[in-house]
């Protein structure tokens, strides 16, 4: 179940019920006569389901800050536009604001919002809505920003806590380059207890990535992964290093299949890419450390 | 296995304090605009919230508290339900904040089951007392404000799902976590087969692990399984990986290693550590197992072994600390 709803499945699941939600209200308001409330809610539903369709068609990453940005300012806006239209019937449209800020900003920047919001709420509340229910609604809006609050406190905290235990990659499945010194280290150790051999492999990619727009960035370096991963043994290691290059642990290995291994790597990539990968190949000697090993590989680096 | 505290309990007593704190204040509106049946109402509901908040305060059992949380919205819903044939209008500004305090507060099936429950039986009572339109948009917007919420919550929960799968390591002892040990083993008996090289596997228990948590809190045993992990690195190989179940049993990987070795180990680490006295918890009993893989043995059977191993030995000492009485 989790696999098949991704966080980006739930936006869109969210973007098309809120739209259409949105647009039954719109229409309600249409046919109470309600034409400029109807016409803020219509065009909130429209700016929900563009959301949408951005995110389906993933052009959503590159617009997402100033698409963020805008809904929120937009939603203060409505709510006070609709507020002002019969005698702050509409008024609910302030509750949406805390749940907006702290679900698309990170609690800082949401809390920073929330405060500069509070003195147009308690405009509005007083201005439109009728006396003998202001109290209550400003008591539900107390209440629902608070709780949102608590949950993007306690997400932070959940966060912070386990962010430092992972050991992969979200985005490629490769290790993380903090762990490739412990565990080269402990390779080395092995095969000198052992007697047995270790090599060090380097994808250089990022050179053959820098033309490449960000977007596609990503993709191209998720598959370089999945065609590295493709050639691995299952004790072999593969890490993803800062600019996009790869390194791979491979112990109880000869220079010959780690290059047969890095050409079959290669021809699996982008046919764009191979002309600029460069890979090292390095072998343990006698004193070799995690630190000398990286750093003879880089010097190994040619073009296969 | 592998659980992490959210620590929670604590968010949701002081957010429940403050929920009977903001609706004292309300009740002084409610009393001085002469709403005297909702201010009744309100006065169960700030009772309902401090009873929760103080339970969740002093509560230690997880358990107990998914109780009391369903228990508190429960009753919470309920005491909607019959404002709202009071004071529909005002009562509905009040359901508004339901949603959120529901998917914050409780699993997210329970949360959803609750505001289904809710939203139907809001309408039936809307449907009579405003007309159809007009209970028609508040229903709507209470759907839309439930779907933000249940949207926030669910992120939330398929982040931390992604997190806690993709995490390494335990937080408690700073050792490797038992799904990393399980991926380990594969790897490792794989090599074993292709390098026909020995891989054995030793655990080793703190047997009042249990004890020393209800007896100590978290804050000390977690220093005990800090302080165990380091003992056990300065006494192993250097690249040898230990792992923590998060339990109190650690196992530690010794590939290259015959079971002759691993008995010597185990001798050297029980003699080394049974001697030592723990700073805040004095002498720990601690207890092992251990085995060797077998030729074409599955790594889950491996690890079963060395478990079985372990059992026997806490049964055994069991007995004879029975015997001794």
């Amino acid at each position: 179940m989790d696999k098949i709803i991704t966080p980006k499945h739930t936006k869109i699941f969210f973007c098309a019920i809120g739209g259409t939600v949105l647009g039954l209200i719109a229409y309600i308001d249409f046919s109470q006569y309600q034409y400029v409330t109807s016409l803020i809610t219509a065009g909130m539903a429209a700016m929900l389901i563009i959301n949408g369709l951005c995110l389906l068609t993933g052009q959503y990453s590159q617009k997402q800050s100033y698409l963020d940005w805008i809904s929120i300012v937009l939603l203060a806006v409505f709510a006070y536009i609709a507020s002002e239209h019969q005698h702050g019937q509409h008024i609910y449209w302030i509750y949406f604001y805390p749940i907006a800020a702290f679900f698309l900003f990170q609690l800082r920047i949401a809390l920073l919002l929330l405060f500069l919001y509070i003195p147009l709420v308690i405009y509005i509340i007083f201005n439109f809505a009728p006396v003998l229910e202001q109290p209550e609604i400003l008591f539900s809006f107390a209440g629902i920003s608070i709780v949102v609050y608590f949950l993007a406190m306690v997400k932070a905290r959940t966060n912070k806590l386990l962010e430092p235990l992972i050991g992969t990659d979200l985005e490629t499945g490769a290790q993380l380059e903090k762990f490739l010194r412990p565990a080269l280290n402990t390779e080395i150790t092995r095969a000198e207890r052992e007697g047995t051999g270790l090599l060090l492999m380097y994808l250089q990619l990022d050179q053959a990535l820098k033309a490449v727009r960000k977007e596609g960035r990503e993709q191209l370096v998720h598959e370089c992964a999945q065609a590295i991963s493709k050639q691995l043994r299952i004790f072999d290691h593969y890490y993803r290093l800062n600019d996009d290059n790869f390194a791979v642990v491979l112990p109880h290995a000869t220079s010959e299949d780690a290059q047969a291994a890095s050409k079959k790597m290669i021809a699996d990539m982008s046919p764009t890419l191979h002309s600029n990968i460069k890979v090292g190949i390095t072998s343990l000697n006698v004193g070799d450390t995690a630190d000398s090993l990286i750093e003879l590989v880089t010097q190994e680096l040619t073009h296969v | 296995m592998f659980e992490i505290s959210m620590e929670k309990d604590p968010a949701l007593s002081l957010l429940y304090a403050l929920s009977a704190g903001a609706i004292s204040l309300l009740c002084i509106s409610h009393y001085y605009f002469g709403h005297f049946d909702v201010l009744l109402i309100n006065i169960i509901a700030i009772a309902i919230f401090t009873f929760a908040a103080l339970f969740l305060y002093l509560n230690r059992d997880q358990e107990h508290s998914n109780y009391i949380n369903v228990f508190t919205l429960t009753a919470i819903a309920l005491l909607m339900q019959f404002q709202l044939s009071l004071a529909p209008k005002l009562t509905m500004y009040w359901i508004y904040t339901f949603p959120v305090l529901s998917y914050f507060v409780l699993p997210l099936s329970w949360a959803f089951a609750l505001n289904t429950a809710l939203m139907f039986s809001s309408f039936s009572q809307l449907m009579f007392m405003f007309d159809m339109h007009e209970s028609l948009r508040m229903i709507l917007i209470y759907i839309l404000i439930g779907m933000c919420s249940l949207c926030y919550a669910y992120l939330n929960v398929l982040k931390q799902k992604s997190l806690l799968t993709l995490a390494v390591t335990d937080y408690q002892s700073g050792a490797y976590n038992s799904r990393q040990l399980i991926k380990k083993l594969q790897q490792e008996s794989a090599r074993s087969l292709v390098t026909k090289r020995t891989l054995s596997l030793f655990a080793i228990t703190i047997a009042d692990y249990q004890q020393i948590l209800d007896i100590h809190g978290q804050d000390i045993s977690e220093k005990v399984l800090k302080a165990f992990r380091l003992k056990l690195i300065s006494l192993l190989r250097a690249g040898d990986e230990i792992f923590h179940s998060g339990q109190g049993t650690f196992y530690i990987l010794l590939p290259n290693c015959p079971e002759e070795g691993v008995l010597v180990l185990k001798e050297r680490l029980v003699a080394q550590l049974m001697d030592l006295q723990w700073r805040d918890v004095g002498e720990i009993q601690i207890n092992t197992g251990l085995a060797t893989l077998k030729e074409n043995e599955a790594p889950e059977d491996f690890f079963q072994r060395v478990n079985h191993f372990i059992n026997k030995q806490q049964k055994t000492a069991l007995r004879l600390l029975s015997f001794n009485e």
